[in-house]
């Protein structure tokens, strides 16, 4: 029997005559020390626990003892940790060890932040097409000279289109090149939780420092921090100081700082201040070589027209693009299978024949096309000609229309009892901006991706 | 137990062993107080496993006991006493307490279960005047490090090499500032023969939070002091208390080498002055850095102190000053510096500069014995 397992039979039998409470005070961190034939040395971990366990429970760890091996007659304790005192002229030996100035200095950095990074997303297994060419070159270039050209740099654009990606792998290539960089990856809301357990630690001081003393600070989903003031608050301090310093700031959203309601507005001034590089959805060609990379990624085998199929159904994600091959690959293994065109269409037969639109509702769009533009749905159907207004209250109608066919008449009397040419011009100044204006496109497509998605 | 002692007393031992903080949540006795008879005397002791203190209280004892009682309630409740005789009779596990018109029961809890306050048997080493400790312990208090991550320097280290020359050095830092305080003591306190009997302990490092209660609790007297010291605890007996904690583990960075000898600039000023002109410069500090900006110009004596927030306002002091040495300027932390000052006594200050990339020391001008040492805050 070892003198771990020998303590463990002993504490096993004190255990059952002391309380809860008593034996996790006095017995945590204790052990044998040395077993000499008759004779035991305990070891315990402060003052306290040699007093009481000699005093007060001596008799029962006697007794245990002599249950388990009946020779021993003397169980002393002795105080331990991993405390050696450090012996005269010890000094010198501790001179070896540290060379102090640099400790000294080198303490005023603590510790690398945990950067958070997932390194599977690179920029070599990004697939650069026309649709995030810019957002991909300009990431491209802040990863070779951080927080020279384009701080801070604002990538957005729908779900599932690659932002987080090319976020990392900004991440990924500086660590590459520098491993020593300090370098912070935090969605807005692991970003928000840090902060409001710093508060409730009352170590706010810790948290400024570990944000402001890293090279790269990488945000996701900026999005996420509306209408979160105080959030809003530091990570404002914390982007200024970051800026001051010139160290980069890469923040990524679902739609462009402008539309990002209830965002205060030297933050949004401050995003708009650096590069601003929209993902769009990806075309037909990019979806397929999408989806050959990620074959050959896996070093699967698939036909091309099975390829084609799947390129052609899953237009608007490219994470569902993935998940679709991901079905298939994994129904092929496990089936043994072969995924010829008939098999990918049965297998996605369950994903496709989903209806792609949901139908949808006026409420819905007008729910969405309000909260979208941070209005609310009351003024939408008031008589108020705002420009603030009239701007969402057009393209709700244009929505109706584009999306659930409603009928003007109709239209105009879900906002506000307005007559059926106020629909009809609406409709047609929308549909005229979308072809000019590449913004109110953008954005017309993000609330429409909400509704769908919600 | 029956006995009878003065509110007075009585109040002034719950100051001292009341005021312990129980971090420990598994074992709710903690949270009471020992009352106990102890040779024609009340002990009172309290402990939170780490620290534990012991405090004697004169009295009339008619009847041999022990109890514990909640501790906030005991030590509430004798504090809005009038200050008179305190009569305390135990009976079962009730307190029974009388004094002037107040009457009043306590409930208790046996005093079998309350954890023993560990005793070291052995000769004090050295003794030192009550407030001189005191004060040593209060200018190296704001430089202990409070960061979980390094254990070692989360206290007080006591440096005992060089007792044979009478001398003992406490020294805390928290690796961004440093303070050390060296201690002269009277040729007959020093227990020469107890350090060797201690094991060859030649520095300890004392917790935290042993400091800060010995700090509220040693009084501005000349009276001694006794440490005694063992392996993994320390001792000390003042007045009528004995306080015992755990000594830190670890090895404590051998700071002396950050300390450089020679320097570049020396400029000498009123403490007061500066420490103002400090403090207000604090008020314009960026809140991310805190950082204030120290010029010397030695042709015409002058220390400058100023700071700028691009949000709040900037602001400049001149400071005169005798300078030694050549034309500088460093960043500092502003709270650093104030502690420095703040623990400075007499009323000039030395303040030693190299470069931005060394550290900077600050003695006063007529006590060599404390040392402050701030690292400048690279641009």
């Amino acid at each position: 029997m070892t003198n771990e397992q020998l303590w463990q039979a002993v504490m096993g039998e004190v255990e059952l005559s002391i309380s809860k409470a008593s034996f996790t005070t006095w017995f945590k961190d204790t052990s044998i020390i040395s077993v000499d034939q008759e004779k035991i040395i305990v070891g315990v971990p402060s003052g306290f626990a040699e007093e009481w366990l000699k005093n007060k429970y001596h008799k029962f760890i006697l007794k245990a003892f002599q249950k388990i091996c009946p020779q021993i007659e003397k169980v002393t304790y002795k105080i331990v940790g991993n405390f050696k005192p450090p012996k005269n002229g010890a000094l010198s030996d501790l001179k070896q060890e540290t060379s102090s100035y640099k400790d000294f200095a080198s303490n005023q950095e603590e510790e690398l932040p945990d950067d958070d990074l997932n390194p599977r997303y690179t920029f070599d297994n990004f697939v650069v097409a026309s649709n995030n060419e810019l957002a991909h070159a300009a990431c491209s270039a802040v990863s070779k000279n951080p927080g020279v050209v384009y701080n801070p740099l604002f990538i957005y654009g729908g779900v599932g289109l690659g932002k987080t990606h090319l976020l990392q792998s900004i991440g990924n290539e500086l660590l590459r090149k520098d491993p020593k960089k300090k370098i912070k990856y935090a969605s807005s809301e692991k970003f928000t939780n840090e902060l409001i357990s710093a508060i409730g630690g009352k170590n706010t001081k810790g948290f400024k420092d570990l944000y402001r003393k890293i090279d790269v600070l990488i945000i996701d989903d900026i999005q996420f921090l509306a209408g979160k003031e105080k959030t809003q608050e530091e990570f404002f301090y914390t982007f200024n100081a970051l800026y001051e310093k010139n160290k980069q700031v890469v923040i990524s959203s679902d739609r462009p700082p402008k539309a990002i309601p209830a965002l205060e507005e030297r933050l949004r001034s401050r995003f708009e201040g650096g590069m601003i590089a929209d993902i769009g959805f990806p075309e037909y060609e990019t979806r397929l070589a999408i989806l050959i990379a990620k074959i050959k990624e896996r070093n699967f085998e698939m036909p091309e027209e099975s390829l084609n199929y799947i390129a052609l159904h899953i237009q608007k994600n490219i994470r569902e693009l993935e998940g679709a091959l991901n079905t298939i690959m994994a129904t092929c293994e496990l089936k043994n299978d072969y995924p010829d065109l008939d098999r990918t269409k049965e297998i996605l037969s369950q994903i496709i024949s989903q209806p792609i639109k949901k139908a949808t509702t006026p409420k819905d769009i007008l729910k969405h096309t309000s909260s979208f533009y941070g209005v609310a749905l009351d003024d939408l159907k008031s008589r108020s000609r705002k420009n603030e207004i009239v701007k969402p209250r057009q393209i709700a109608m244009y929505l109706m229309r584009s999306e659930i066919k409603s009928s003007f008449p109709s239209i105009g009397s879900w906002l506000g009892g307005r007559d059926h040419t106020t629909a009809m011009h609406a409709y047609d100044k929308i549909s005229k901006e979308i072809e000019n204006d590449k913004t109110i496109e953008q954005e017309i497509r993000l609330i429409i991706e909400k509704i769908y998605n919600a | 137990m029956k006995l009878i002692c003065t509110q007075e007393n009585l109040n002034k031992a719950l100051n001292v062993v009341g005021k312990i903080i129980n971090k420990n949540t598994t074992l709710p006795i903690l949270n009471n107080v020992l009352l106990k008879t102890d040779k024609g005397r009340l002990k009172l002791s309290s402990t939170n496993l780490e620290l534990g203190i012991n405090y004697w209280v004169g009295s009339k004892i008619e009847e041999e006991g022990e109890i514990t009682v909640p501790t906030r309630l005991f030590a509430n409740f004798i504090s809005s006493l009038p200050n008179s005789n305190v009569e305390i009779k135990l009976k079962e596990d009730v307190l029974n307490i009388k004094c002037d018109k107040y009457k009043t029961n306590i409930k208790g809890l046996s005093a079998k279960e309350y954890p023993l306050i560990p005793k070291i048997e052995a000769e004090p080493v050295f003794k030192i005047n009550s407030s001189d400790f005191k004060q040593a312990l209060s200018q190296v208090l704001p430089a202990i490090s409070s960061s979980e991550s390094r254990i070692e320097i989360t206290g007080v280290f006591l440096d005992l090499s060089k007792l044979n020359q009478n001398k003992i050095i406490l020294v805390a830092t928290d690796s961004y500032r440093l303070a050390e305080k060296t201690l002269t003591l009277k040729k007959e306190n020093v227990n020469k023969e107890a350090l060797n009997l201690a094991g060859d302990i030649s520095s300890v490092i004392i917790p935290k939070n042993a400091v800060q209660e010995l700090i509220r609790d040693l009084d501005d007297s000349e009276n001694l002091l006794e440490v005694i010291i063992s392996e993994n605890q320390i001792l000390f007996k003042f007045n009528n208390a004995n306080m015992i904690s755990r000594l830190l583990e670890g090895k404590y960075p051998d700071y002396k080498q950050i300390i450089p000898d020679k320097f570049e600039t020396e400029a000498i000023v009123n403490v007061d002055e500066i420490a103002n002109a400090i403090r207000v410069a604090g008020l314009f500090v960026n809140v991310a850095n805190n950082n204030i900006r120290l010029k010397v110009y030695s042709s015409s004596n002058i220390l400058e102190v100023s700071s700028e927030a691009s949000e709040i306002g900037s602001n400049n002091t001149k400071v005169t000053a005798e300078i030694k040495g050549n034309d500088l300027e460093a960043m500092y932390n502003h709270r650093y510096l104030s502690d420095g000052f703040s623990g400075i006594d007499g009323e000039k200050a030395i303040l030693k500069i190299n470069s931005e990339k060394l550290p900077t020391v600050l003695t006063s001008a007529t006590d060599k014995d404390l040392l402050y040492v701030i690292m400048p805050v690279r641009a």
